[in-house]
């Protein structure tokens, strides 16, 4: 499985503003996007794939993901709390617009496990958090009418109960 | 028609006009002024007190007309800027609302239409989490939950989890009993107020049980008015689950595993913890092995405060061939002797996890025997091991230093042959202290 060689095939690809990044078959595998694309072409991809919705700060951000998740796979002894270590990190590491960023290109290149991570990451921050934590921290107006909004309130006063003070 | 539109067309462009002027007003110097002096001059200048009136309570409706309409755009505008500032596309918002919790769902609802529009989808609840830290969730809302679920439904949680697994955000103040009870250490018997009764899993069944058997995950926490009957007829309509959960009801294990034996034959992983009503949870030999025929799929096995004698945890052992996780801690009998001769070809092979915690009469000899066991390479697969017990091992009185350099405990050894190991080995360090 691990089939990590010095003779292993590269690919390279292409960000949105030009930057060139080789990587490995095995971690071209988990951009199903990529995948799709090498498997479309007849002949071996020698060119760079271009990806005209990502940018270099997320393409790389992604690599890094994979490429340290391939690493703790290979070493099976510490490999969940390795990860789980290195998630919290990447997770910390995000800015809101960073996280967006980093949603919108793990969707577009289709990274599975990343775009779970990603998520999740995004359920926690709503996760038992006021109205108006949430509408701060991702930019939300409030578009409803008091009424609107009291009546919303009211269909689910249990969860209203006591949520404020935060 | 036509002349009318014409009409029409005009009138708008009046108010178009008319608006544009008024709002292009300089602010400077005062607005509010110039405009009180402006209406004062018309009033003064109307024909007759009526007509006067007339004025002013035109100039109240304009006002509220206008802060209407302006509102209004305002929450148009603000749509606009939701959808544009929101990143995630419809499918993946409803991925993320279907991992929070319902209570912070109906919150994310309340944030913006965009949100209410997308949690309305049935997938938004397939995973329904009404845990709460205190007891505020009822039957009614139960049903109504798992109905917006509908065919979505894959798992439900249910019930008080005081600790801090649940929100600190959503606690509500306890009260002075409950706050007691809490200090006390009896976190499992919420049963006075809570107002889930025995009947909270009723729309499971209903329908011979066409949402239950959508059923992959049901966790129950401290709902204290359930009873074993209404557990097990639940539980009859659940064939596809897989992870059942049970924390302080006042149901018979022996009850509750017969049904899953009999019901659940796709089961992977069962966890309970016994209530501290103090109900002694006996398993006869029958039961377990009803429950290693039927359930072969079990891979985590969690029995914690129970009464169950060490050969029929050794029955379970060796009858589960794919367990990983095994949770023992706090039974109240256990002594350690199910695991001789495990670890191999005779089961427990591919076991990771091992949590013998305060078993009371954890034998100090059964535990080398274990570890010695762990040494020659047998549970190859095992890298959590918890021993630890308050109580100290086998009823001994030592130092936490005693038992280490114990000959007959080689946690060294075990350390040294597999460092990548979780090994608990918490002894109380002196015990005089602890109980004076």
């Amino acid at each position: 499985m691990s089939g990590i060689s010095d003779t292993e095939r590269m690919i390279t690809l292409k960000t949105v503003e030009g930057t060139l990044f080789d990587v490995k078959s095995s971690i071209a595998k988990d951009i199903k996007t990529v995948q799709a694309f090498i498997d479309d072409s007849d002949d071996d991809v020698t060119s760079p794939i271009p990806l005209p919705n990502v940018f270099t700060r997320e393409l790389s951000r992604i690599l890094d993901y994979l490429n340290n998740h391939h690493r703790f796979r290979s070493d099976i002894e510490k490999a969940d709390e390795e990860m789980a270590r290195y998630d919290a990190e990447f997770a910390k590491s995000m800015s809101h617009e960073e996280l967006k960023a980093l949603i919108l290109a793990a969707n577009y290149l289709n990274v599975k496990d990343l775009l779970e991570f990603l998520n999740q990451t995004v359920a926690d921050v709503i996760q038992n958090k006021s109205v108006e934590f949430v509408r701060n921290f991702f930019g939300i107006e409030n578009d409803y009418t008091p009424e609107e909004e009291e009546k919303l309130r009211n269909e689910n006063e249990w969860a209203f109960n006591g949520v404020e003070q935060d | 028609m036509d002349s009318r539109l014409h009409n029409n067309d005009n009138d708008d462009n009046h108010v178009d006009h008319v608006l544009h002027d008024f709002l292009a007003l300089s602010d400077l110097p005062s607005l509010s002024l110039s405009l009180s002096l402006s209406l004062d001059r018309l009033l003064q200048s109307s024909a007759s007190l009526s007509d006067g009136d007339h004025l002013v309570d035109r100039a109240f409706t304009m006002g509220s007309i206008l802060l209407e309409v302006a509102n209004h755009s305002y929450r148009n505008r603000a749509s606009v800027h939701n959808s544009l500032t929101w990143p995630l596309p419809p499918d993946l918002t409803m991925k993320v609302f279907s991992l929070v919790d319902t209570s912070s769902l109906c919150h994310a609802a309340a944030t913006c239409k965009l949100f209410r529009n997308w949690a309305k989808d049935p997938f938004c609840y397939s995973h329904i989490d009404l845990r709460t830290p205190v007891p505020k969730v009822n039957d009614a809302l139960v049903a109504t939950i798992i109905h917006r679920a509908g065919k979505a439904l894959r798992s439900l949680m249910l019930g008080v989890v005081p600790d801090a697994t649940t929100s600190s955000g959503s606690c509500q103040p306890l009260s002075d009993t409950r706050r007691k009870c809490y200090s006390c250490g009896h976190k499992r018997s919420q049963k006075d107020s809570c107002h889930l009764t025995r009947c909270c899993l009723n729309p499971l069944n209903a329908d011979g049980g066409a949402l239950g058997a959508l059923l992959r995950k049901l966790h129950l926490y401290n709902i204290g008015p359930m009873d074993s009957p209404s557990l097990v007829e639940t539980l009859s309509v659940c064939p596809s689950l897989l992870d059942l959960e049970i924390v302080g009801l006042d149901v018979e294990l022996g009850c509750i595993l017969s049904s899953v034996s009999a019901n659940c034959h796709l089961i992977e992983r069962f966890a309970f913890a016994a209530s501290t009503t103090g109900r002694n949870e006996i398993l006869n030999i029958q039961t377990c092995s009803h429950l290693v025929a039927g359930c072969p799929h079990l891979t985590s096995l969690s029995l914690r405060g129970i009464r169950i004698h060490d050969y029929k945890v050794r029955i379970l052992v060796k009858g589960f061939q794919k367990l990983k996780y095994l949770d023992f801690s706090r039974s109240v009998s256990i002594t350690g002797s199910f695991l001789r001769n495990l670890g191999n070809s005779n089961g427990g092979n591919f076991l990771e996890f091992l949590n013998l915690r305060d078993c009371m009469h954890l034998k100090e000899m059964e535990v080398a025997r274990l570890l010695t066991a762990i040494i020659a390479g047998n549970f190859k697969s095992l890298v959590h091991l918890d021993i630890s017990n308050r109580e100290g091992l086998g009823l001994r009185t030592d130092r936490q230093h005693t038992c280490y350099s114990s000959s007959i405990m080689p946690v060294k050894e075990v350390l040294d042959t597999r460092p990548w190991m979780r090994l608990m080995v918490d002894y109380p360090s002196d015990r005089s202290n602890r109980d004076p």
